[in-house]
């Protein structure tokens, strides 16, 4: 059951991060809405889009307003899993081996172009991300809490890539997808940016640290505590069994597909003042859930329709509750 | 076969499209003789068929000839095949060996195999290996397997090259005769040809494929030719025999070298020619002993030795012999290929266009969104009454909503209500609600057709119907029959109790 005074400050915070993104993100509604969502799940988000587009700028929004470490590690094609969970070190002075941390060790940790690091390295932030631990020499260290990691990829230029694999995927929570602003946002960015402003830095001055790390795990909580009817625990199954059955889907979402929608729905339901989860809850967020839990039939992908395509039209056909 | 050592090309292990541009490199050499031989066949056929083709009429006429052409290409192939080993034959010579394999010719590329795909590149197995018929197909098909589709592509991209000289010839006429060209009236030319009009324009431009025909027929079977070499070079491994056979006339040149050094070097050797030299025999004396072998018996006399032959030439050439209705025949039987032909086209024209359509239903079918969109469609036509929303519903919504609450059901009666207020507006408005469709889609799809009260009506309705379903939060009773008369004056229904 959703406590009123829980619901309402987790309510006002999230709403008051979504206003702190936009002093600094111009337009991108949608992403900044769906990141916030998946943050609110306590899940970890995969954003896609071409270079440029503010994605690295939103992780940096997340970790600044919440008052949380952040690291961001660059992915490459050299990058060691030690240079992410970390490495035991001998110490000459103290004749014994010392553990040294990774960047890992962070609230929020931005994998940026995770897609360029080999799968061995992938795996090792993976770990990290379901167990919320890692082990460094035998001994297990725990993350700290909220650990998010927003890693993000470019889908152009795939040469000399690994892309992540399906069930490697599943592990993200939500994929966000970053597309061009318009032309009024691009024009709004070209003033307030390059305004007394020298090189291509990020400028985070419009910020202000608007709740705490606690804040933050209190969304979570609250958003898990909103209520759920079984005709929508219904729906959601509804939806993700139908991505198995879809004639343009080869690989459907797993059960972990429907554990992660109904997760974010109620973030959804959180993010827009419900404190129960309707079916417009689970349909307008579905896509940004299973869209990298999919895979289209090779005929489907030559004709050019793309993940979202599909889920959109799946959507239109799963019944929504109506008893 | 041939000494490997005269190779006019460098024996390795080339891939088809190397061995296509070897082909071609060696019918640039030999261009000229290559296109008078292709012309020494062509042109008399042409202008016997143009002679004839009252009788035969356009079509077959064309036909006809085109039928003939591997008897125009295998001059050009015995040329080659000579040329290739740095033995060039004259070009009487060539079409003497065309004449001679003119009846192998009729058995193979004349009849059945002349839809063969790989023409230029067997021609190789089967006038210079003369391999029995049994043996011969599967020699082809060794010779040919790695290389028909590089071959393939070749050959349709020739094709383009004959369509392009065509051009070119239309052109060089357009400006030698450009008052005759203007006037062609190329419609009735492509039309007229089952008529047996005789029209010498049309003629000329007939003739106009035998000049395309010389002109790019030479790389045909030059590089056909070579990919057939070439896989034998492959096979048959003639770039190590081709080194090993250089390794003796090497070593040669090298000892001689040698001699040459030692004889330099090796002091007095010029005293001991000098010896040498007092031991041979005078002048005088030479000169005796040839008069004594000249005025001998034997010496002169031709002797003649006869010996049994098998006359097996003989034979074949009886057999080249033409039969004075052979000609008859072949008109026959070309009528008759040239009927199948056609109604083969006509079958494929078939499939083509049946293939092509049932592709486009296949693609269509399962997987695109357009489909579901039809699926959708056809159920929306069939009406409210039968819509998976609203398909179950009593008719007097209002008397059921209202037993429900009497029997303490409110989310009954709510959901009966929403699901009634649906019905009456998709009736009402011919409005189309997917069966996905959310409550909020459902409000906003309302909200643009329906009247203010209904749309108030509605959205009330709905908050109501989502607090009481997914809230599990119990709503006031007094409030849901407010809503039930408000329902009935916005949706109609049976009159206030």
């Amino acid at each position: 059951m959703t406590d009123p005074n829980s619901f309402a400050t987790a309510h006002h915070n999230l709403n008051k991060l979504k206003t702190n993104f936009g002093q600094v993100v111009i337009g991108q509604e949608k992403t900044i809405d769906e990141l916030l969502i998946a943050i609110a799940a306590g899940g970890h988000v995969l954003i896609e889009g071409v270079p440029g587009l503010a994605k690295t700028l939103l992780a940096r929004c997340l970790a600044f307003s919440a008052q949380a470490s952040d690291v961001r590690i660059q992915f490459t094609p050299d990058l060691m899993p030690s240079d992410i969970v970390g490495h035991a070190m001998f110490d000459n002075e103290q004749q014994s081996f010392t553990v040294r941390e990774g960047p890992v060790f962070a609230n929020v940790v931005v994998a940026d172009e995770i897609n360029r690091a080999p799968a061995k390295t992938q795996s090792a932030l993976l770990e990290a991300m379901q167990e919320q631990q890692v082990s460094i020499e035998g001994e297990t260290r725990a993350l700290p809490q909220p650990f998010i990691v927003i890693a993000t990829q470019n889908p152009i230029e795939q040469e000399g890539t690994y892309p992540l694999p399906q069930a490697q995927l599943d592990r993200f929570l939500c994929k966000v997808l970053i597309d061009y602003p318009t032309a009024a946002e691009e024009l709004r960015m070209l003033q307030k940016i390059t305004h007394e402003s020298i090189a291509n830095q990020l400028d985070l001055s419009g910020l202000q640290a608007v709740i705490s790390v606690d804040d933050l795990v209190a969304i979570q909580r609250a958003a898990s505590f909103i209520t759920v009817d079984p005709a929508v625990q219904e729906y959601v199954v509804k939806i993700v069994t139908a991505t198995r059955d879809w004639s343009g889907i080869d690989i459907g979402a797993g059960p972990r597909g429907s554990i992660a929608l109904l997760r974010v729905a109620r973030a959804h339901a959180l993010l827009h003042g419900n404190e129960f989860v309707t079916p417009d809850n689970v349909k307008h967020i579905a896509t940004a859930v299973l869209r990298h839990r999919v895979q289209l039939t090779p005929d489907l992908e030559i004709e050019g329709y793309s993940p979202d395509d599909v889920i959109n039209n799946l959507l239109t056909t799963v019944e929504a509750p109506r008893t | 076969m041939a000494d490997v050592r005269n190779l006019a090309v460098l024996p390795r292990p080339r891939t088809a499209w190397q061995a296509m541009d070897a082909g071609f490199t060696l019918a640039r050499m030999h261009f000229i003789s290559l296109s008078v031989l292709w012309l020494c066949f062509a042109v008399p056929v042409f202008l016997l068929t143009a002679a004839i083709q009252y009788w035969l009429g356009w079509s077959l006429m064309i036909f006809f000839w085109w039928w003939l052409k591997p008897l125009y290409e295998l001059p050009i192939h015995f040329y080659l095949s000579r040329a290739l080993f740095s033995e060039p034959i004259a070009k009487k010579e060539a079409l003497k060996l065309t004449f001679k394999h003119f009846w192998l010719l009729c058995k193979t590329y004349l009849t059945y195999a002349r839809f063969s795909g790989k023409r230029s590149m067997s021609y190789g197995v089967v006038f210079l290996e003369k391999l029995p018929l049994k043996l011969r197909s599967a020699r082809i098909e060794t010779m040919t397997m790695v290389t028909t589709r590089h071959y393939l592509l070749m050959t349709v991209c020739l094709h383009i090259e004959v369509f392009l000289t065509y051009a070119v010839i239309a052109i060089v006429a357009y400006l030698f005769f450009p008052d005759i060209v203007s006037q062609f009236n190329w419609i009735r030319f492509l039309t007229s040809a089952e008529t047996a009009e005789y029209d010498p324009y049309f003629i000329a431009a007939s003739f106009s494929s035998v000049i395309a025909g010389a002109l790019v027929a030479p790389f045909y079977v030059a590089a056909g030719f070579m990919i057939y070499i070439n896989r034998r070079m492959h096979l048959e491994a003639w770039d190590i025999e081709h080194r090993f056979r250089n390794i003796t006339p090497r070593t040669r040149s090298a000892l001689t070298g040698t001699l040459i050094c030692l004889l330099c070097v090796l002091p007095g050797e010029k005293a001991m020619a000098e010896d040498r030299a007092q031991y041979l025999p005078s002048k005088p004396d030479v000169e005796t002993s040839v008069i004594e072998v000249m005025s001998s018996d034997d010496f002169g006399v031709m002797k003649t030795r006869k010996v049994p032959k098998f006359n097996v030439e003989k034979e074949e050439q009886q057999e080249e012999k033409l039969d004075p209705s052979f000609i008859q025949w072949l008109t026959d039987i070309t009528s008759s290929v040239a009927g199948a032909l056609r109604i083969l086209i006509w079958g494929a024209a078939i499939l083509f266009v049946s293939l092509l359509i049932y592709t486009l239903f296949k693609f269509k079918r399962p997987t695109s969104k357009s489909s579901h969109a039809l699926q959708r469609g056809s159920r929306d036509k069939e009406g409210a009454k039968s819509h998976p929303l609203t398909q179950d519903l009593p008719h007097d919504i209002v008397a059921t909503a209202q037993r429900f609450l009497q029997q303490g059901e409110r989310r009954q009666a709510l959901s009966v209500l929403f699901r009634g207020a649906l019905r009456a507006i998709m009736t009402e408005y011919n409005l189309k609600i997917t069966s996905g469709a959310t409550e909020s889609d459902c409000q906003a799809s309302v909200s643009e057709v329906a009247n203010a009260n209904q749309t108030t009506t509605f959205s009330a309705l709905m908050n109501l119907w989502q607090q009481e379903a997914y809230a599990n939060q119990p709503q006031d009773e007094q409030q849901i029959k407010l809503l039930i008369d408000d329902w009935r004056d916005a949706f109609g229904g049976s009159p206030r109790v």
